[in-house]
Order: C-alpha cells, then sequence, then structure tokens
C-alpha cells in the first residue's frame, strides 16, 4: 500500500527554556496510506492537534521529518505554500473562519490564492458545494446567514475546493447534532470516493471512527500508542479503556457478552455487525430453547 | 507560543512592595513625582535617583529585567541631555566648535534632566509595573476613585471594562493565532509582496477576530446577566483592601523623603554645579 | 406547586425580512423541584431559547412562566429578577465566554457580590463552590490556562456560589472532549443528588439524557415527546425521524426484536443489554 504522508521520529517540543517547556510530541513514527480514511484518537493534550498542523508543514518538528509522498515536505521553504494546497487542513470550528461577503467567494479563497483561472475556480467551487451537499442558491449569500451545520460545510467545502490529496480535517463534527455529524461523515466520505484521495480525521468519538475511519492511530501523552487498521486497533479495547478513551458501547457490551461466555467473534464495533453476529445466536437459542 | 507571553511587567513576588495596597502604591506613585519635580538641584536629583535604585532590591526584581525595559527609553533620554546640552547658554563657555557651543550650565541640565526621567521612571515603575498585577491595579484604582463615582463618573464601568479586557487578552492572542493558520491553511500570505497586498492579506484575519470579539461579547453579556449583574449597583466585594502598618510605613518614607529633598535643595552648591 | 411552571408560551425572533421566525410555538411544560430533567433536540430546535426564556434573559411573547411562585413578565420589579436568577443559575455552551475574571476564585465572587452579599459570607460560598466542583487547589489560577472541563466547572462553581435552586446547562458539554464531559456530567449528577438542586440540562447527546429522571424532546419549538429515558428511546424509529440518536445498546435490541428476539422494551444502558441478552442465551443452555 503506498504511503501518502510519513512521519519519521517526529519529536516537538515548545516552550524549551521556560517552565512551561512541554513536550507536545516525541518520537512520533506513523505512516498514512493513500486513498484510506486515517482516525486520530487520542485525550485534548496527546499532541494530535500539533501532529496534524505539521502534515501541512504549519508547524516544524523539533526533531524528526515529515514526508509526503516521500519527499521531506520542509527541505524546500519555498515549497511549502505548495504542500498547503496539497495538504488541505480543516481547523476545529473551521466556520470561525469565514470572512467573504458571499458562500461562492469564501469557497473560492483558497483556489484564488493557488492563482488558478476563473473558470477553474468556479468548477472547483461547485464541484466541493455539490461535494458537501450545499445547495448553489446558497452562493450569492452572507455566509453568516446560514445556519451553523451550513456553515461548517462552506468552510469544509473551502479547503475541499482546493482539491487537495490529502484532506485532514480536526474534529469536524464537534458541536454538531446528530444528523449534522452524519452529514459532514458523508460529504467527507464521498470526497474520498471522488477524488481517491487521502482522508485523516482527528476525533474523540471512537464510535464515530469505528464507523467512519479505515486505520486508527491512538495518541497517548505525546507519543504512538497504536497504529494500525481499526480491527487490529480495537482488539485492544481493554487497553483503550485503561486509558481513559471512550471505546464504542457495542464493542464493551461485546466484549462483555463473550466474557460471559458467549461464542461472539471479536472485532465488532458497529451496531449492524453486531446484530449480525447476535441474531443466529439468539434465534436458534430461543427456537431451540422452547422445546 | 504566542499565548506565553506576559502581560506588561508585572513580576510576581511576595516583597514588602509587592504587598502594599494597591490604593496606597497608586498615592504613593503620585506623591513621588510631586518628589522627583521638587527636587530642582542635581544633588537632589540624584539623591531621589539613588533612592529609587534602592527600590530594586527591596521589589527583589532582577536588575537585568530592569535594565532591559529600560532600554527603549534610553533615546528620549538622551535626545531629551542633548538639546538641553545645546540650547543651555548659561556659566562658562567648555568648547566650541562650528555653531555649536557648550557651556558648563548646560552639562549640568543635560546630565540633570536625565537623571530625573531615570528616576522618574525606574521609582514609578517599580512601584506600579513591577510589583503590582494588573488585576490588582484595577481594583485599586476603582476603589480609590470610587467617590467619583457619586458625581456621575462611570468608574465602576471602567474597571468592569479594564477586567474583561484582561481576561480576555489571553483568549484573544490565541484565537488571533488560530485563525492566522486556518487561513495560511488556505493560502494566504502574510509576508509578502507590497505594504498594500500584506495589508489587504489580513483582512481575513480581523473578519472573523472582529465576529468572534463580537459573539464573544454577546455570550459574555447574557452569561453576566445570569449571575445577576447589574452595572455594580449594590456590588460589594469579596477581597475588600484594608490598609495595613506597611501602608502607613511607605507612606511616612515618602513623605520623610520630600522633607528631605527640600532641605537638600537649600544646600549651597559651587558655581559650576548650577544650571542657571 | 412545581418550580418552573411553563404555559402556551410562544416566542419568534425578528429575522433580517422582518419575518417573524417562531421559535417557541407552544410550550407546555411544568418542571418539579430536584428533578434532573433533560431536554433533546436538534439544533435550532429552540432549546436554547427556552432556557434563556426560564430567567427573562428574553421575554415571553405570549404564554406564562412561572418561577417559584413569581410569574415572569416585562414588567416585574428588578427585585425579582434578581430574585429569579439567583435561583436558576445557568451555565452555557462556550467555557472561555462565561468567566468574568482573571483568577479562579474572583470570577466564583462575581455572583455574590452582584447580589450584594457580606464579603465573609461570599468568602465562605466561594470556597465551597470550590470544593464541591473539586478544584479547589485552583482558587488562585488563571482560568485562561485550565482545560475546557475545568473551565466548565469554575462556571458551575460560579453559578453555586449564588445558592440556585436550578441550574440549567445550556449544552454546556457540547465543546467538550470526553474527558471534560466527563467531569462536568458527573458533577451535575452529584449536585443532583446530593444538593437536590434541580436540573435542566440542554444536549444532544443521548448518553447523558440516559442519566436524567425524565426526558423532553423538541422539535422545530415544540415539545414532541416526553417521559423517563427508557419510554423516550424505546421509540427508536421515532427518535430517528426527529433526526436525533438512541444509545448503541438501545438500536441494538432494537434491530434483535424487528427479527424476532423477545427482548424486554426499554434498554438503555449497557448493564442492562448485557443481561437481557444473556438471558436469553442462558435459557438455552440449560
Amino acid at each position: 500500500m503506498e504511503t501518502a504522508i510519513e512521519l519519521v521520529d517526529v519529536s516537538f517540543v515548545y516552550g524549551t527554556g521556560t517552565v512551561f517547556r512541554t513536550d507536545a510530541l516525541s518520537g512520533v513514527s506513523v505512516k498514512i496510506a493513500k486513498g484510506r480514511v486515517s482516525g486520530i484518537i487520542g485525550h485534548t493534550g496527546s499532541g494530535k492537534s500539533t501532529m496534524v498542523q505539521m502534515m501541512n508543514g504549519l508547524i516544524k518538528p523539533t526533531s524528526g521529518s515529515v514526508r509526503l509522498f516521500g519527499e521531506d515536505i520542509f527541505a524546500d521553504k519555498k515549497k511549502l505554500r505548495d504542500i498547503r494546497f496539497r495538504v488541505g487542513l480543516v481547523f476545529q470550528y473551521p466556520e470561525y473562519q469565514l470572512f467573504e461577503e458571499t458562500v461562492y467567494k469564501d469557497i473560492a479563497y483558497g483556489p484564488t490564492n493557488m492563482k488558478l483561472d476563473e473558470k477553474e475556480i468556479e468548477r472547483r467551487v461547485k464541484k466541493a458545494a455539490s461535494l458537501v451537499g450545499l445547495d448553489e442558491d446558497l452562493f450569492s449569500k452572507s455566509p453568516f446567514e446560514l445556519s451553523g451545520g451550513q456553515k461548517r460545510r462552506v468552510a469544509i467545502a473551502g479547503i475541499m475546493a482546493m482539491e487537495p490529496e490529502v484532506l485532514v480535517l480536526d474534529e469536524p463534527a464537534s458541536g454538531l447534532d446528530p444528523v449534522g455529524r452524519k452529514d459532514i461523515f458523508k460529504a467527507i466520505l464521498d470526497f474520498r470516493d471522488a477524488t481517491g484521495g487521502t482522508v485523516v480525521i482527528v476525533s474523540h468519538s471512537m464510535e464515530d471512527m469505528a464507523s467512519y475511519a479505515d486505520d486508527i492511530i491512538v495518541m497517548n501523552h505525546g507519543k504512538c500508542f497504536v497504529s494500525g487498521c481499526k480491527e487490529e486497533v480495537f482488539k485492544k479495547a481493554d487497553e483503550l479503556c485503561k486509558m481513559g478513551l471512550d471505546v464504542p458501547q457495542i464493542t464493551s457490551l461485546m466484549t462483555r457478552l463473550r466474557a460471559m461466555g458467549m461464542e461472539i467473534p471479536e472485532g465488532i464495533y458497529t451496531v449492524e455487525d453486531a446484530a449480525k453476529a447476535l441474531l443466529p445466536l439468539l434465534l436458534q437459542k430461543a427456537g431451540g430453547g422452547g422445546v | 507560543m504566542m499565548s506565553d507571553i506576559t502581560l506588561g511587567q508585572f513580576f510576581p513576588g511576595n516583597s514588602p512592595l509587592h504587598r502594599i495596597d494597591p490604593r496606597m502604591k497608586l498615592i504613593l506613585t503620585i506623591l513621588y513625582i510631586v518628589v522627583v519635580f521638587m527636587a530642582d538641584t542635581i544633588v537632589s536629583v540624584l539623591a531621589v535617583l539613588l533612592l529609587s535604585v534602592l527600590l530594586i532590591p527591596v521589589g527583589n526584581i532582577p536588575l537585568r529585567t530592569v535594565l532591559k525595559s529600560m532600554k527603549p527609553l534610553l533615546f528620549i533620554m538622551i535626545f531629551t541631555g542633548l538639546i538641553n546640552l545645546f540650547w543651555t547658554k548659561d556659566g562658562i563657555l567648555v568648547c566650541s566648535f562650528w555653531i555649536i557651543e557648550i557651556y558648563s550650565a548646560g552639562i549640568v541640565q543635560a546630565i540633570f534632566i536625565i537623571v530625573r526621567i531615570a528616576a522618574l521612571l525606574l521609582g514609578s515603575t517599580m512601584l506600579i509595573s513591577y510589583t503590582t498585577s494588573p488585576i490588582a491595579l484595577t481594583d485599586g484604582m476603582e476603589q480609590l476613585l470610587a467617590p467619583l463615582s457619586r458625581i456621575k463618573i462611570p468608574v465602576h464601568d471602567f474597571a468592569m471594562m479594564m477586567t474583561i479586557a484582561l481576561r480576555f487578552i489571553p483568549t484573544l492572542i490565541e484565537e488571533t493565532d488560530k485563525i492566522m493558520s486556518a487561513q495560511k491553511a488556505r493560502g494566504a500570505d502574510f509576508s509578502t509582496g507590497s505594504i498594500i497586498k500584506r495589508a489587504k492579506a489580513l483582512i481575513p484575519i480581523f473578519i472573523p477576530l472582529f465576529l468572534s470579539c463580537i459573539r464573544r461579547a454577546d455570550e459574555l453579556a447574557v452569561a453576566m446577566e445570569c449571575r445577576c449583574y447589574n452595572g455594580g449597583k449594590g456590588k460589594t466585594r469579596m477581597n475588600v483592601l484594608h490598609y495595613k502598618a506597611l501602608d502607613f510605613a511607605a507612606l511616612a518614607l515618602v513623605i520623610v523623603a520630600g522633607v528631605l529633598v527640600f532641605f537638600v535643595n537649600k544646600v549651597p552648591l559651587p558655581v559650576f554645579l548650577l544650571t542657571k | 406547586m412545581s418550580f418552573i411552571e411553563i404555559k402556551d408560551l410562544k416566542f419568534s425572533y425578528l429575522d433580517e425580512d422582518e419575518k417573524s421566525a417562531t421559535v417557541i410555538n407552544g410550550i407546555n411544560l411544568n418542571i418539579e423541584k430536584g428533578e434532573f430533567l433533560a431536554i433533546l433536540g436538534r439544533n435550532g430546535s429552540g432549546k436554547s431559547t427556552l432556557a434563556k426564556l426560564m430567567n427573562m434573559i428574553l421575554e415571553p411573547e405570549s404564554g406564562e412562566i412561572t418561577v417559584d411562585g413569581i410569574k415572569l413578565s416585562p414588567n416585574m420589579s428588578d427585585k425579582d429578577i434578581l430574585e429569579v436568577r439567583k435561583n436558576v443559575g445557568m451555565v452555557f455552551q462556550n467555557p472561555d465566554n462565561q468567566l468574568v475574571a482573571t483568577v479562579v476564585e474572583e470570577d466564583i465572587a462575581f455572583g455574590p457580590e452582584n447580589l450584594g452579599i457580606e464579603s465573609s459570607e461570599i468568602r465562605r460560598r466561594v470556597d465551597n463552590a470550590l470544593e464541591t466542583v473539586g478544584m479547589k487547589e485552583y482558587a488562585k489560577h488563571a482560568p485562561s490556562r485550565l482545560s475546557g472541563g475545568q473551565k466548565q466547572r469554575i462556571a458551575i462553581a460560579g453559578v453555586l456560589a449564588m445558592m440556585p435552586r436550578c441550574i440549567i446547562f445550556d449544552e454546556a458539554t457540547a465543546m467538550l472532549d470526553p474527558a471534560g464531559r466527563d467531569e462536568v456530567m458527573r458533577t451535575i449528577c452529584k449536585l443532583n443528588k446530593e444538593r437536590q438542586i434541580t436540573i435542566v440540562h440542554i444536549t444532544h447527546d443521548m448518553s447523558e439524557a440516559v442519566l436524567a429522571d425524565r426526558v423532553v424532546v423538541m422539535d422545530r419549538g415544540e415539545i414532541v415527546m416526553q417521559g423517563r429515558p427508557c419510554e423516550i428511546f424505546s421509540q427508536v424509529e421515532k427518535m430517528f425521524e426527529i433526526g436525533l440518536a438512541v444509545p448503541q445498546v438501545t438500536e441494538l435490541c432494537h434491530i434483535l426484536k424487528t427479527h424476532g428476539v423477545e427482548l424486554p422494551d426499554g434498554i438503555i444502558t449497557e448493564d442492562e443489554a448485557a443481561v437481557a441478552i444473556f438471558g436469553i442465551g442462558k435459557g438455552r443452555v440449560q
């Protein structure tokens, strides 16, 4: 599998020489596979946010290197701006960064900075808007008139319109209600399917990651605790629980039933899978037990 | 990290200077300024400077910190000194070249002015900036000026505004940092191009920042109302300030200094040390 | 008599085109003393507006609200408004935008200071409130250096120091990480159980609503469902229709039941689910 982004033995220290000296990251090496959705999970202060800001060159590691398709992104300072177009980063609560008069102009801000021609910009804005499910009727409206969920989608479309090879999102669904969350994650998956791009999502929610991510990286105290495909990561459910991370309720229920003696396969972390695993067991039991 | 910057020059500590009641410090500062201006001979002004230098060890402030923060003001001191040096035409002509003539009184006057400015700055910063936290200062001002609210000067409102400003400065610095990063991620470029281009590049920062301030102000106002805020009417305080023995001792010291200056001013000086 | 009584309440905003948009459309609700009530609803369903109407931050357009016997109206006296706000405290979503002072204990003192309480009594209340939310060692800290969950606990302490009888949490957990959420929820439960403070918790997180005594579901300015958490969440399809979720175990049991597995109604916790599902299994093993 091709690697899109690789962090090689990356450390980041801030406040050197003061009482606030903190090791945000220490010796982190991870690989983000091309074309997949990788979830980064960890507590606040575990280094997740620092890590994603390194992926597009906003933060330079104190030591170690960050590679985008094999090349060191900090090798040439002049290329950093291009890196930011190739690795699109959506910050947490991105709707607070909207500033243009119209929705169209705001989505077009990134592509305009890329010095693309009008036609190409228009194509990209329209495509990004359709990916996040924004109606073109909204283009001439002020972004500040929209609802919270719509603003969030405008902001994400602004990054998608740069057509980055890697889309990185920091807590894209925070503060939204269940339907809003679903919409955002659907837009992200649609982007991946439409462009074949790579997606990195930072999240607190194991339940969301269980449903939407392919690979998971668990961060703890500035170190990578475990990384790999989600099946493997969730096998360590007990350890994740001990770290104080929320394992999906369904996974912990399955673990419990297994411990009670039921024959349930490992690696179940969505409601659908759980139902599929339980139904034959229970129906057979209910039917057979009655006689 | 931008959020690590300290506010003003406050240097936390527990020295006698730190412990003086903030209201008293404000009074002392005013009295001290009066004393500095009372000193009108070079000897008395030097004595005042010496006094203010003594405050550095008393306040337990590292000498380096003090010198470093005086640096930007050095230019003003030297500039004022030079003007006095060249424009005073009194006493003995010491030297002359081209159109410049330097008189003995000019030299003395220049030194006098520099020492006075130094004493003024050093003394007041030692009393206020280094040893009083911004919040204590706001408190002190509010309580000292409270009588003015009777003549409809909104003292409480100003103090409340100060407190809120102090509370939100770190939050807004952090926010600016974040918005800048976010716009950089969209390809914003703040460091190249003409001045006009650079100014334009700031719009994507200012608008979100401005909107965020309005939103925060709005939410804070509601939160304050919910906590029964109604403009300081009938408001009490948890920490009531009380003058202590230390405060009166400090007051006595400044008064004694004033009296001393008065007498030192009268000491006859040799002609070459006079400014006029 | 209930602590808060709401009758035929209506409220609307004027939007840019001067058209009025109805946010609260005829709500009737009684909140009992000592109750833990959760209000669930999608963004924009009118939950937060309802909260602001309960302590006179907003004025009702029509209908009636009574708080502890005091009827809310635009021409009530300042003294009564303060009395209502003192009794019904509020904690909001953004922890940063509700802390006023640069020192934690000064912030907590803000409410009682406004109420004109004597300084030694304020001191006592501040210490007490800090103790209750478990933030005693942070009394002299600057709020800007605390975590989200800690800031929210300071906000709660600030409300507690006014000695309220009811606290409304207006999506107070929405911006927090799981650890912060947990800190706040534990504090809320503690206040309700140990201090008998009436709690109104507005949220769109069902795992939090599960902890309440009663759940009210709002949609488009109206109350569409209310009852005990297990009664509400067992109506899985209706919840999905409104655009809300149910706990994963409830959803699982619902799917199992539609496929013919005989499970009891109203399973909302992991414990209940484990016992029920295992129960069926055990029946066969014997």
